[in-house]
Order: C-alpha cells, then sequence, then structure tokens
C-alpha cells in the first residue's frame, strides 16, 4: 500500500466513524461528561479535510502524521491529546513503506506506548490500551490476511472484560465502583475504528 | 430542548464575540481565533502572569476570572474540552510581563496534557512556567489521593489568591507556593438536581428521574458517591459542610470562609437556604465563619444544583482574598 492508498482507506474509515457518535457519547455520558462522541466525530471529520488536501505522491509516513496531528487539534480533550501524540510519535518512530501488518503492529507498539507514558497509564486500567495492546498481540500472531478480524476479535473480548472493573485513570476513575459494568468509551472508539478499517 | 443557538458548532466562538463586543475595555483577544483573551492591559511589567483555562460552559469559569487582581489571560476550549497547546501558548505569551507566568486550572486530563505542552513552547521561548492544579472536590478521590481530586468552585479562591499575591509584586514561587497553601485548606462538593444538556451533543449528560439528587456530582455532571431520593436543603448543607469538614479536619475556633456555588439553573433564593444552614451549622460547632461568598461562581450551563467550598483561612490567605479585584463578570462577587 503507497501513501495515497492509506489516505484513502483512513478517509473512508474516518467517514465510517461519523455514525458512532451518539453510542460513544452515550458510555462517556455514563461515567465522564460526554463529550467523547464529539471529539471523535469531530476528529474523524477533520482527519477527512487533511486527506482530501494531501499531495500526489505523498509518503504513507506523512500521511500518517498529518491524520495524527488533525485528529488532536479538532477537539483537543484528554482522548484526542493522547491519541493523537501516539499516532505521530508511532509514525516518527517507525518505518511505514509497506504498511504491511509487521510496520502497523510495530507502529501501535509505539502508540500504546506514548499513551501509557503520557497518560500514565497502563493495560488494566480501563482505558484505550485495554483494546489497543491485545489486538497488537492478536495481529502479530496472524497471517497478513487475518491480522484484521483477529485484533477486532481480541478487542471486543478485552472490552467486555474491563467492563467488570473500575476505571483506575482519568475522569472515569471519579465515578469509582460506579462505574463498574459500563464498557470503557476509548477503548470503544478505537474497536469502532478497527472495524471501520474492514 | 430549548436554547438561544444560532449553530451548536459555532456556540462558543459566538459567546467569545458577544463577550468581546461587550467588555473591550477590559478584554482582548491574544490570538486570530479569539480562544486565547488577556486582560486589556496585559501583559503587566514585571508581574507574574496568571494564565488558566479549560472547556467551555462554566462561566464566570474560566474567561470571567480575566481581570485586575485575578487571572491575566485565559485559553478557551469547546464545551467541556481542553483548549488547544497552541491557545494556551498565545495566552501565555500576552500575559508574560517577564516574570513568569503561573498556570492555574481545574485537575482535568486533556487540560493537564495541553497545558504541560504548552509549558514547554513557552520555556523554549524564554518563558519561566510554573504549574499549580486546583483539586477542591473532595468526594472524587479520597484524602490520601487528594492530588487525582477535580477542580470545581474552588478555582474561584485560587484566582483571587494568585492574583493578589502577582499584584503585591511576589516572585513566581511564591504566587505558586500561595496557591498551594489554599489547595491544602480548601473542599468543595456539590449536588446536582438536573442535568446539562451539550449544545454540540442535544442530550442530556445525564438523566435524574423527578425528585432524585446525585450527591457529589462534578462540574461536567460527572457521577458523584451516590443517587437518591431528593431531602430538605437543611438535610443537604448539612452533608455537604460535614463531608468537607471530615476532609479538612476542621475545629472548633477555626475561622473559614465559605461559597455557595449555584451550578446555572439554581435561583440565588435557593443558595441562600444553604447558606442559612450553613451558617447555623458553624454556630453551633464553634467555627468562626468569617465570609460566605452566594452566587454563580463556577456552573455547568444549565445545570440545577449547588455547590459548596470552605477555606479554613489563616492571616496569610484572609489579606490575599481580602485584596482588591475586578473583572466584568467577578469584580464585585470577590
Amino acid at each position: 500500500m503507497n501513501g495515497t492508498q492509506l489516505a484513502a482507506v483512513l478517509d473512508t474509515a474516518c467517514a465510517r466513524l461519523a455514525s458512532t457518535g451518539d453510542e460513544l457519547r452515550e458510555l462517556d455520558a455514563e461515567v465522564g461528561d460526554g463529550d467523547l462522541g464529539i471529539t471523535v466525530t469531530k476528529s474523524a471529520a477533520a482527519v477527512r479535510t487533511r486527506m482530501a488536501a494531501l499531495g500526489a505522491d505523498v509518503s504513507s509516513t506523512d500521511v500518517v502524521l498529518v491524520a495524527g496531528e488533525a485528529f488532536g487539534t479538532a477537539n483537543p480533550s484528554t482522548f484526542a491529546s493522547l491519541v493523537s501524540s501516539g499516532v505521530k510519535a508511532g509514525a516518527k518512530a517507525t518505518d511505514l513503506t509497506e504498511v504491511s501488518t509487521a510496520e502497523v503492529v510495530a507502529f501501535g507498539r509505539v502508540v500504546a506506548e506514548t499513551i501509557a507514558r503520557r497518560g500514565k497509564s497502563a493495560v488494566g486500567d480501563k482505558t484505550i490500551l485495554d483494546a489497543l495492546v491485545p489486538s497488537l498481540d492478536a495481529a502479530e500472531a496472524n497471517s497478513e490476511g487475518a491480522a484484521l478480524e483477529a485484533a477486532i476479535t481480541a478487542a471486543t473480548a478485552a472490552i467486555a472484560e474491563t467492563a467488570a472493573i473500575a476505571a483506575k485513570k482519568g475522569r472515569a476513575a471519579w465515578a469509582g465502583d460506579r462505574g463498574i459494568g459500563v464498557p470503557d468509551a476509548g477503548a470503544t472508539a478505537y474497536l469502532r475504528f478497527l472495524e471501520a478499517l474492514r | 430542548m430549548k436554547k438561544f443557538i444560532n449553530d451548536p458548532d459555532s456556540f462558543v466562538d459566538e459567546v467569545i464575540e458577544g463577550i468581546l463586543a461587550v467588555h473591550s475595555d477590559a478584554l482582548r483577544a491574544a490570538s486570530p481565533d479569539n480562544r486565547a483573551i488577556v486582560r486589556a492591559d496585559a501583559p503587566i511589567a514585571s508581574q507574574v502572569g496568571i494564565v488558566t483555562g479549560g472547556g467551555s460552559g462554566h462561566l464566570p469559569v474560566f474567561l470571567g476570572y480575566v481581570g485586575q487582581g485575578l487571572c491575566t489571560g485565559v485559553a478557551i476550549g469547546n464545551v467541556f474540552s481542553s483548549p488547544s497547546s497552541d491557545q494556551v501558548l498565545a495566552a501565555t505569551r500576552e500575559s508574560n510581563g517577564g516574570a513568569g507566568v503561573l498556570f492555574v486550572y481545574g485537575n482535568y486530563g486533556g487540560d493537564v496534557l495541553n497545558f504541560d505542552d504548552a509549558a514547554e513552547l513557552a520555556e523554549e521561548e524564554g518563558i519561566t512556567v510554573r504549574t499549580v492544579l486546583v483539586a477542591d472536590d473532595v468526594t472524587s478521590a479520597p484524602a490520601n489521593r487528594r492530588d487525582d481530586r477535580r477542580g470545581v468552585a474552588g478555582l474561584a479562591f485560587a484566582y483571587k489568591v494568585a492574583g493578589a499575591a502577582a499584584a503585591q509584586g511576589a516572585t513566581l514561587d511564591e504566587v505558586a507556593e500561595a496557591v498551594e497553601h489554599l489547595n491544602a485548606n480548601m473542599g468543595s462538593m456539590g449536588v446536582g438536581l438536573s442535568p446539562t444538556i451539550l449544545p454540540a451533543a442535544g442530550e442530556p449528560t445525564f438523566t435524574l428521574d423527578e425528585g432524585e439528587m446525585e450527591i457529589g456530582i462534578g462540574i461536567h455532571g460527572e457521577r458523584g458517591v451516590r443517587r437518591g431520593p431528593l431531602d430538605p436543603a437543611d438535610s443537604i448543607a448539612d452533608e455537604l459542610f460535614a463531608t468537607i469538614s471530615d476532609d479538612l479536619g476542621l475545629r472548633s475556633g477555626d475561622s473559614i470562609a465559605v461559597l455557595v456555588n449555584g451550578l446555572g439553573a439554581t435561583p440565588l433564593e435557593e443558595l441562600y437556604i444553604l447558606a442559612r444552614r450553613v451558617s447555623q451549622r458553624c454556630n453551633a460547632g464553634g467555627i468562626i465563619l468569617e465570609r460566605t461568598y452566594v452566587g454563580e461562581y463556577a456552573t455547568s450551563l444549565e445545570m440545577a444544583g449547588a455547590s459548596l467550598t470552605v477555606v479554613r483561612l489563616d492571616d496569610r490567605l484572609r489579606h490575599l482574598l481580602a485584596q482588591p479585584a475586578s473583572s466584568p463578570f467577578v469584580g464585585a462577587m470577590l
């Protein structure tokens, strides 16, 4: 896949994310302030605007850098800021020449490390990391053609598992045990993005 | 939902345009997008600049506290969303009078990320920045994790203390230390009676049945410690006051200031019924209630409800809180 093809894939996925606004708003409103739906829909729309303005022969690295920047500035909430800095760090630190599964997994590892460091969080805190890290493990363990479905299956299972615990980070942690039973909104947003890549 | 709105997506920008049109004598834009605003006379030479900011929807927090003896500048995000680091940086540049800039804002994840980024960028430009987070909501985390708490109406006192210290010529470290001293002696707790509706979402952020209240609610509708049937005003005031008193370890003979804050849709009359009960509790407990502030100091759009903030006073805080302050929104209220 080249940069132009990757930009088209991201554009399609971000167009599909527009329909997740209500679900994410409701999940976030259970334990937080209900703005995650707005963050994801506005940020995805901003990514689409920037994808449409890319020049020909753009590299995949630049496509991801531009997408990361756009995602973080439209509505710079905690989620948007962390995802944006993770994506930008991943694009700078890894090679995306082929956009192969191995490259994307290596990229995703840097995204996860950056979110963990900047958000001072770890797998099991009930954040996006709960879905992101197992999805990378699953993608890595599967062949090129089966990686995305394996990642989606792993993320879905992880979100169901962490719904049963109380959040340890961020606004949701203030809800304490009252957040038990509610799936993490950020992890769900990531799952919806994976599904939108199908 | 009935609101005075033209377009949900331009809600915040139109609010700011209105404020700048009305208060051009006191405030000016510090960025082309109007999301960074400073005092009209900023920067103030050789005084520490005070910069705050956060999501919209809480007026007079945050923009309303830009004024003399208060904040120098502010960065304004979308409703309940952080401003960007560039917007914070723009406010910081125009607030820097050469003595450094103190960031004072509520402890929320997105704000922390963006203000920290802005602090790094400002330092690269040679502006010294320090940060003190306000984390006064006693129900959002236990006392052994005080620093995890969210910031609510206690922001009003933090701005007053920071602005007063800066106006008296204190150094950046001294101003920061004064706000930390306030933080160690301040607690807040809220109760919600009806939800907020985000203009861009058009739906309530939570639902409460008729006759229910949410005790311990945050200023974005964050869940509190419990939900239950609405109690009489005196019982609610007692619960808020007792919880904060326990957290601060208040004892007979202590002097305090109290803020009874409306969350947006609760009339002043009801706030005074709560203030009446707090006054009675202080008299009964031998606590010296030196000053009570009543009004809308930190709101959550049209949420009905109230919060109580208690500050334990010593000579230093008493002196700083007594200094003059003025802003188009809260000057006379502080």
